[in-house]
């Protein structure tokens, strides 16, 4: 391949992955702009899901992001919308599951995570390596509840930690800073 | 202040989309906004042979009062005293279980209450696929 091609290639790429924009696009009018901006993933994901309000748009929203290995993660959304429709007391909260798709998209990478929705409607995100070493996360509108079982190497009974953060707040302090729970939601 | 259970086995009703992987989790045991107990059976009012026949009882019950089991909810028991001490020994906390009509009994507690769910999530016994009974 030639330096050209090998060059173009990278570019393609390098597109896809920073932008919005399509090849022909960015080539034709942005690419200088483009290249100076750079815009990170989760900035345009985020800005994507912003406007989204009505559960229906944030499930299109999951089926649009959550592709590949993830894709079990929109069929559960689908699959748990369904169930809340079929039970006249449960009303899902859409902005539970906008809290919620936000941290994902945050994370980028993680664990497969047990996803329900409780009765009150919120949605919920758990990891559970064993009986007391898990993370739970309950999404609210802006934050989050969350309860951490952590294994003691002092007694028996599990360390405890729990309360309410904003959930970008929780990803910066729990998972960017705190190897064990980073352990468990992204498995390294 | 109604009669405390202090031992024997409830079960309770967990609905589909509190279920993950058919494992009743945490979600099945939050009490709702409002509530101040959470609701459960006491299978020991039930003189039947088998833990199984109990439950079978107690989903009776339920649809005679009109409530929908769906056959994809599962019905998880709980020991009253194991799950008591597994709570105290933990976190020093105590959660009480008390009788609400029997066989319909609640479980209460003041502490916060995602802990205490996952907990009692923790000392379930036995799970029974409602589709099963």
């Amino acid at each position: 391949m030639s330096r050209n091609r090998i060059a173009k290639s990278y570019l393609k790429q390098a597109v896809v992955q920073t932008t919005l924009l399509n090849y022909r696009t960015f080539h034709r009018n942005h690419r200088k702009l483009v290249i100076k901006q750079s815009v990170d993933k989760f900035s345009l994901k985020a800005q994507h899901l912003a406007p989204l309000h009505e559960l229906d748009e944030l499930l299109a929203f999951s089926q649009e992001i959550f592709t590949g290995q993830q894709q079990y993660l929109a069929q559960r959304i689908q699959e748990l919308l369904g169930l809340c429709a079929e039970d006249e007391e449960v009303v899902a909260s859409a902005s539970s599951l906008k809290s919620m798709l936000l941290f994902l998209l945050k994370l980028t990478h993680f664990s497969p995570p047990g996803m329900t929705v409780s009765e009150d409607g919120w949605f919920h995100l758990h990891w559970k390596k064993e009986s007391f070493h898990l993370v739970t996360l309950r999404f609210k509108a802006e934050h989050l509840d969350y309860v951490v079982f952590l294994p003691s190497r002092e007694s028996n009974h599990p360390i405890v930690l729990n309360g309410k953060i904003e959930v970008l707040d929780f990803h910066q302090v729990f998972v960017e800073q705190t190897s064990a729970i980073r352990n468990l939601i992204i498995g390294y | 202040m109604s009669e405390e259970i202090l031992q024997g086995t409830v079960v309770r009703y967990c609905k589909p989309m509190t279920i993950n992987s058919q494992i009743p989790t945490f979600y099945c045991f939050q009490l709702r906004e409002g509530e101040s107990s959470l609701s459960v059976y006491l299978l020991d009012y039930f003189e039947k042979p088998s833990e199984q026949e109990k439950v079978v009882a107690v989903k009776q019950l339920m649809e005679s009062k009109k409530f929908q089991c769906k056959p994809s909810g599962v019905f998880a028991t709980l020991d009253i005293e194991k799950s008591k001490q597994k709570i105290f020994e933990s976190i020093a906390q105590s959660i009480w279980y008390h009788a609400e009509g029997l066989p319909h009994c609640g479980i209460s507690h003041e502490y916060e209450d995602l802990v205490i769910a996952q907990f009692l999530a923790e000392s379930v016994n036995h799970c029974y696929p409602a589709k099963q009974l």
